[in-house]
């Protein structure tokens, strides 16, 4: 049936475990703690540190798990589990808890968890397979994608009526980027390009809430309302600005110890990071992130199979998106939407999910070509 | 059949193709975090200087907004304790700059009077997130120094002088065991109460203050506000407005308090007026007294040493935490107990002849010549102790007890006040277990007049005979009317609550009633008569054995408990002098002018007329 497959098998290694993937991930998770510790330590109200550093340890696990359970299997369930995931988005809308006026949690016992943010890879892991499934050389017409594209948006859909727009925009982004990776034809690219140019001012003008026009507008304009949305992107700015060259070393950052940001642990926690340890500080953290994301895509190009190759570039997409958007929205080069840091921000779904991810990869990427080592 | 739509091509291609596509991929993320990282250049490189500066001059500060706390006002809206704004020295330290070197520190501490180290203490705890506060409720003379010190050390070195809302007791010493005071919350009460309280803050410690301070408190706000270095407010962020505390009033009404303060002077011991339907305290008083105010500041050591060590306990709430014999005042409890058990009746007589005797022992009468032919009525007017030595001997100290423990004494009274005593009424079980040692009959004759083990505080005196005045309803006592949010103008009424009975007949009661009457109208006592209105009572002088300066003395404390008017009582009066004397002399001549005091107020009585018991002597 595939001539080639024989030969292929015979350049395989059968199990290999990604130790570089699995260390610039610690490494990460610790400088995300240690930094967490120093903008949360003067709370009051709740261990944010002890919660981080208990749902680290049951990630780590997590990835162990996740690295060594079979591929097929991963690749079997996974349209069962993008299936399954409609049930949780449908009952956060239904039952889950109300928080500053967003359903996005769903509540088992006492821990919350946002089934949007697991949604992220169950979504990666079903078009792997689908594009691995029905593969095209020339590229994929809208014949090709337009179930995918579907399923995609009732996915993100739902989470827009949570309403978590970030969120829903990132599963938009994760599907046009693995499906432009399978190649798409010309002509459905140029399609989509006149449909985006069509539906953005529409959407401008009836798709979003007065107060997230407001955060894009004041994205290009800092001084246009500076004591709403665009107090926090000053203030963010002004809290990296000042931390220039160097910093000014742990735990005496002082625009982000005084509650200037309601969000300084979760979405601004890079602003922290970026007060204390400075350029070099957070360049490195940045160089850490590309680095990640730039292994996750070489592995990619070296697995032998294409659920495994598109699951891989996924997930470097789904890396890439949340570092690049998180960080340029506290520097103020993006609108401020409710997007995580990995490993850095505090939230016990962002977190479970990043070490999830990688838990993945470290899977995916255990059977490679010999001869590209 | 699955195979049908896939297109044939090598896997060598296919990877290719993918290589290819990574690669593009691969440069526009690149080209991304090359923007991040120019910006973040041009951030902190380039335009560092200018952002750190910015840093410096607007950084946002978080107040606490205290509500004033709740008011306490008197039955009549009379103003008793309301606040005032005070100044407090805080040290928030932001930055650098503000860490303050050890001469500065030793500025501080001499002008505030404290030592270096515990002020060391508390300034290393503070931070930008939750500053320390140094020195509460300045005085004006510390406050001018402290501006002055201020401009030597700098304005912008996180030491701050901030108004605060000051508890102000406007009759410092009156009822301050009733009102309680405020101190700074300790780590436990923080510990429990996170979420309400912040360290430093005021809670209150006793008395209304503490039982009432979920009401009293009200809620804090906050303020997010822009400051320069300077301190300067540049603008407010949000605001999150303070509830105010709700009001509370007291049964308690003040011109009669200070009334009854003034009749009191200078002697120690307790006053309790009750209103005999409600339950509600009209007047309190506990003599010596403190003012409740030193306790909001820094307590003098040397203060609170001579508070503790005064031998009048000014400390101790005499109306609910003092303990005595009742001597006398005890009687109509044990001539209701023989009474219901049937073991006298009005009646019956017995013989005085000023002494009892059981066996080899003697117990004396009051009056050593004897009273002669005694019947309860007789008994109870004159106060024949050999009659109460013959019922208690005839009734038994297991009926005498228990029936006692059923008016209400042993236990608390249940007013909503922490540190209430439940007295003692000793029988049996008690004495096997406490003093192993087995009950003796003259334990029995001591109870009958009140003496011996028999404990009581003045409050619970004054529910039992609120009870006889009311026709036997034992009653919570109950110091606070009605709360009232000043907000929504909501006012709750405390519940009138019945704890019990008095478990004797109506008609003993009206029997034992009468001659609470003639006591006042002819009996021991006199002194606390008055022309136009009739007042049941009965005196009370209890024996104590004290030592002091190493030699026993024996002091008797003047007891009177009263009701008024006798035919529709009101108010009962319950006075004890400590280390008084006789009560009918002592006492009830107290007794006598504050029933005046509350029906002159009440319009009743016109002006102070002489009443035929005054300046006679009256024995017990």
């Amino acid at each position: 049936m595939r001539p080639l497959e024989t030969r292929v098998l015979y350049g395989v290694k059968l199990y290999r475990f990604d130790w570089v993937l699995f260390i610039t991930t610690i490494l990460l998770c610790s400088i995300g703690l240690i930094n967490l510790y120093s903008a949360t330590y003067a709370s009051q109200f709740k261990n944010y540190f002890a919660n981080q550093l208990y749902t680290s340890v049951v990630g780590i696990i997590l990835t162990f798990i996740l690295a060594l359970l079979p591929t097929k299997f991963i690749m079997r369930t996974s349209y069962l589990f993008l299936g399954a995931l409609v049930v949780p988005l449908f009952l956060v809308l239904l039952i889950g808890p109300e928080v500053h006026g967003a359903k996005r949690w769903i509540m088992i016992g006492k821990i919350g968890l946002q089934p949007s943010e697991f949604g992220k890879l169950v979504l990666i892991l079903a078009l792997a397979r689908y594009f691995s499934d029905y593969p095209k050389m020339r590229g994929y017409a809208l014949k090709g994608l337009w179930f995918p594209m579907l399923v995609t948006l009732a996915c993100a859909a739902l989470i827009v009526l949570e309403p978590d727009l970030g969120t829903a925009g990132i599963y938009i982004l994760i599907f046009a980027a693995i499906s432009m990776l399978a190649g798409v034809r010309k002509k459905l690219l140029i399609l989509a390009i006149v449909i985006a140019l069509i539906a953005i001012p529409l959407a401008w003008k009836f798709g979003l809430e007065d107060y997230q026009r407001e955060r894009i507008l004041t994205l290009v304009n800092p001084e246009r309302d500076p004591l709403g949305s665009g107090y926090h992107i000053r203030q963010s700015i002004i809290a990296i600005g000042s931390g220039k060259a160097f910093g000014k070393s742990y735990l005496e950052g002082t625009q982000t110890k005084l509650q200037f940001l309601p969000e300084h642990h979760t979405d601004f926690i890079f602003a922290v990071l970026a007060e204390e340890w400075g350029f070099f500080g957070s360049l490195f953290v940045i160089l850490a992130f590309a680095y990640l994301i730039y292994r996750l895509f070489t592995l990619a190009t070296l697995v032998p199979d294409r659920f495994r190759r598109f699951a891989l570039a996924g997930i470097g997409f789904y890396f890439f998106f949340q570092t690049a958007i998180n960080i340029a929205m506290t520097l103020g080069l993006f609108p401020v939407v409710g997007i995580t840091l990995p490993f850095f921000s505090y939230g016990r779904s962002s977190l479970l999910t990043s070490f999830a991810a990688i838990g993945l990869a470290i899977n995916f990427a255990s059977k490679r070509y010999m001869f590209e080592d | 059949m699955k195979y049908e739509h896939i297109e044939w091509f090598s896997d060598e291609d296919d990877r290719r193709r993918f290589q290819k596509q990574t690669l593009i991929t691969l440069v526009v993320i690149a080209i991304v975090f090359v923007v991040i990282g120019f910006r973040l250049f041009s951030l902190q490189i380039l335009r560092g200087d200018y952002y750190l500066e910015l840093s410096e001059k607007n950084r946002l500060r978080v107040y606490r907004l205290f509500p004033p706390r709740g008011l306490i006002l008197d039955r009549k809206g009379k103003l008793i304790v309301d606040n005032r704004l005070g100044f407090d020295l805080f040290y928030r330290p932001v930055s650098r700059k503000d860490k303050l070197t050890d001469e500065e520190v030793k500025i501080i501490a001499s002008l505030l009077q404290i030592d270096e180290a515990t002020l060391n203490k508390t300034i290393k705890e503070a931070s930008a997130y939750s500053p320390s506060k140094l020195a509460s409720d300045l005085d004006y003379d510390t406050l001018a120094k402290l501006e002055e010190a201020l401009n030597i050390i700098g304005r912008d070195r996180g030491l701050e002088i901030l108004l605060t809302p000051k508890r102000n007791y406007l009759y410092p010493l009156l009822i301050p065991h009733f009102l309680g005071y405020l101190r700074e919350i300790s780590p436990s009460e923080l510990a429990r109460n996170s979420e309400v309280y912040r360290a430093g803050d005021l809670i209150g410690k006793s008395g209304i203050e503490q039982a009432y301070e979920e009401f009293l408190r009200g809620n804090a706000g906050m303020e997010w506000v822009e400051e320069n270095a300077f301190h300067q407010r540049l603008r407010t962020i949000k605001v999150e407005p303070a509830k105010v505390g709700k009001n509370l009033y007291l049964t308690i009404d003040l011109d009669l308090n200070l009334k009854v303060a003034e009749i009191f002077g200078e002697r120690s011991g307790a006053v309790v007026v009750m209103d005999v339907n409600t339950g509600g305290i009209i007047a309190a008083f506990s003599n010596p007294a403190f003012d409740p105010s030193i306790f909001s500041g820094r307590l003098k050591p040397e203060l609170w040493q001579s508070l503790l060590e005064n031998p009048a306990r000014p400390l101790v709430n005499k109306v609910i935490a003092g303990v005595y014999p009742p001597g006398s005042v005890f009687k109509p409890v044990v001539a209701l107990a023989a009474l219901q058990n049937g073991v006298i009746t009005p009646q019956q007589e017995i013989i005085c002849t000023g002494s009892y005797h059981i066996g080899a022992y003697e117990y004396g009468c009051w009056k050593k010549e004897g009273h002669g032919i005694v019947n309860l009525h007789f008994g109870i007017v004159n106060s024949c102790d050999v009659y109460f030595y013959r019922v208690a001997e005839m009734t038994g100290i297991d009926r005498l007890s228990e029936f006692a423990k059923k008016c209400g004494f042993g236990r608390e009274t249940g007013i909503k006040i922490a540190g209430e005593m439940s007295g003692l009424v000793p029988d049996r079980n008690w004495k096997r277990n406490v003093k192993k040692q087995p009950w003796h009959l003259g334990e029995t004759l001591f109870f009958g007049i009140g003496q011996g083990y028999v404990l009581t505080t003045p409050l619970q005196i004054a529910v039992f005979y609120s009870a006889l005045a009311n026709g036997g309803k034992l009653l919570e006592p109950r110091l606070v009317e009605r709360i009232e949010d000043p907000i929504t103008g909501k006012v709750e009424t405390t519940e009138v609550k019945v704890t019990g009975e008095i478990p004797a007949k109506k008609e003993y009661i009206r029997i034992v009633n009468k001659a609470l009457l003639d006591v006042v109208e002819g009996g021991t006592g006199r002194q606390a008569r008055l022309n136009e209105i009739k007042v049941a009572g009965k005196t009370g002088t209890a024996q104590v054995v004290s030592m002091r300066n190493n030699r026993a003395e024996i002091e008797d404390h003047a007891w009177f408990a009263a009701f008024a008017p006798f035919e529709q009582p009101e108010i009962c009066v319950v006075v004890l002098v400590e280390h008084g004397g006789k009560g009918g002399a002592v006492a009830a001549p107290i007794a006598r002018e504050i029933i005046r005091a509350y029906f002159e107020q009440k319009g009743v009585l016109k002006e102070k007329e002489l009443s035929k018991g005054e300046n006679e002597a009256a024995g017990d």
